[in-house]
């Protein structure tokens, strides 16, 4: 298969992932292009799809650090926010019903990057933990700590959201 | 309190199919015995779907490139192009500038030379200014059009004299010249065109400055924005205003990736 053609099928899974980084949809969608043009351009493309997708992830990664290097702006202080601001409660106590597309969207955002990227990595881009820590560079138990703490930090905010979706009402049917 | 039988990290990675068997076979032990557990088990997958169907992606139009890039492609390509070019009859289309047209085959040839490079690190516009000769050469930062100089370099011209050239590089395969040389003579205070398929040029006069912008690839619209813009910027000799870098990012936003 072409690569043009295999990267085509990730595009929605590279923008889901730019944008956990960027935080921002035009900078998400240069990036994505960015991560293509650089993929097309390259001379020695993975076969194994699982190899493949693994570079395509890491050089959208490599593409978006360094775009952050060229503005100098300073995001590392991010990385520490991870263990923090934790909730207290061990386990989620919030009603389901209110995790949906839209609310977990909306928290999402507001999440620090790297909560956002490892809960992308694995959820959206579908890595194994084993995966994530290879193109993150950490030991598989840290991504194993880091996607649950994320995901504690995002299921409080979704329980504490009063954005909710409106149920949808059933049409009647006529017999 | 009682004591939970696995941990929220258990419970998220028995969810991701990330434990062994026996690990697995204890955490759906523990499930099956707390409905506290069986619940936040729910959550979690519920939660992984919801992200998974969060993603709302635009239409990404793919970037064309010639394929990976070859040793010596990128001279190749420029003598390719300056053999076909053969003098002025490059010059068609809108606008015919006079004979002598040597300056913007040359522009096109080294416009295409450091474009077809692999990328570089961004350079600070003060460095371009104090290049050569150019010390009232007019270059503007072009971040408001997502255009970042990345290369500079002054070149000895054909008929004599320099020119200085920057490059800038967009992140969605565009590349865009400004080339700033003597006044020849050949173009004047207004905007001037020349087109020939996908490849554009501009040039105007400033003082005793000629300037030319080229670009291969960008759309029309958004390049002529650009070169207006500059145009505008080069006779003020002051960076844009805040409405002209307005224009400029969403003709950015609006327009298609480059095809060159």
């Amino acid at each position: 298969m072409a690569t043009r053609t295999r990267i085509s099928n990730y595009l929605p899974r590279l923008f889901g992932y730019a944008l956990s980084l960027a935080g921002d949809r035009h900078q998400a969608e240069d990036l994505v292009q960015d991560c293509a043009l650089r993929a097309l351009s390259a001379r020695n493309v993975p076969e194994d799809e699982a190899a493949f997708r693994a570079w395509l992830f890491r050089i959208l990664r490599n593409a978006f650090f360094d775009q952050l290097r060229r503005r100098r702006t300073r995001d590392a202080h991010a990385e520490t926010e991870i263990e923090k601001n934790l909730p207290g409660a061990e386990f989620w106590q919030g009603d389901e019903r209110f995790i949906t597309a839209l609310t977990v969207k909306l928290e999402m955002a507001k999440m620090p990057r790297p909560q956002r990227e490892i809960i992308a990595l694995i959820d959206m881009v579908g890595l194994s933990y084993a995966e994530a820590a290879a193109l993150l560079d950490v030991p598989v138990g840290t991504i194993m700590s880091r996607i649950s703490r994320a995901r504690r930090v995002l299921l409080d905010a979704v329980g504490a959201s009063n954005v909710h979706e409106l149920p949808v009402a059933r049409r009647r049917t006529k017999n | 309190m009682r004591e939970r039988p696995v941990t929220f990290d258990l419970l998220n990675a028995y969810v991701d199919g990330e434990l062994d068997a026996a690990q697995a076979a204890k955490v759906a032990r523990a499930v099956a015995d707390d409905p506290a557990l069986a619940r936040e088990i729910a959550a979690l997958s519920r939660l992984r779907l919801a992200v998974a169907d969060g993603i709302d992606a635009p239409a990404i139009a793919l970037p064309k490139v010639a394929g990976p890039r070859r040793p010596m492609a990128a001279a190749a390509a420029s003598i390719a192009f300056a053999l076909f070019l053969g003098g002025a009859a490059f010059l068609s289309g809108i606008d015919r500038p006079t004979a002598g047209a040597g300056w913007l085959a040359e522009a096109w040839q080294a416009h295409l030379t450091w474009s077809a490079g692999q990328a570089a690190a961004p350079i600070a516009l003060i460095r371009v200014r104090q290049a050569g000769n150019f010390a009232n050469a007019y270059v503007p930062d072009l971040t408001a059009s997502r255009l970042t100089l990345i290369h500079s370099e002054v070149r000895a011209m054909a008929g004599g004299g320099q020119a200085l050239l920057a490059g800038y590089r967009g992140t969605r395969g565009c590349k865009v010249s400004l080339v700033v040389f003597p006044a020849r003579g050949d173009l004047i205070e207004a905007l001037r065109p020349f087109r020939r398929d996908g490849q554009e040029a501009y040039g105007w006069r400033v003082g005793h400055l000629d300037y030319l912008m080229l670009s291969d690839g960008m759309e029309s619209r958004r390049f002529g924005l650009l070169a207006e813009s500059v145009h505008a910027g080069s006779r003020r000799h002051a960076p844009f205003d805040a409405e002209t870098r307005t224009a400029l990012r969403e003709s950015r936003d609006s327009s298609a990736p480059c095809s060159a």
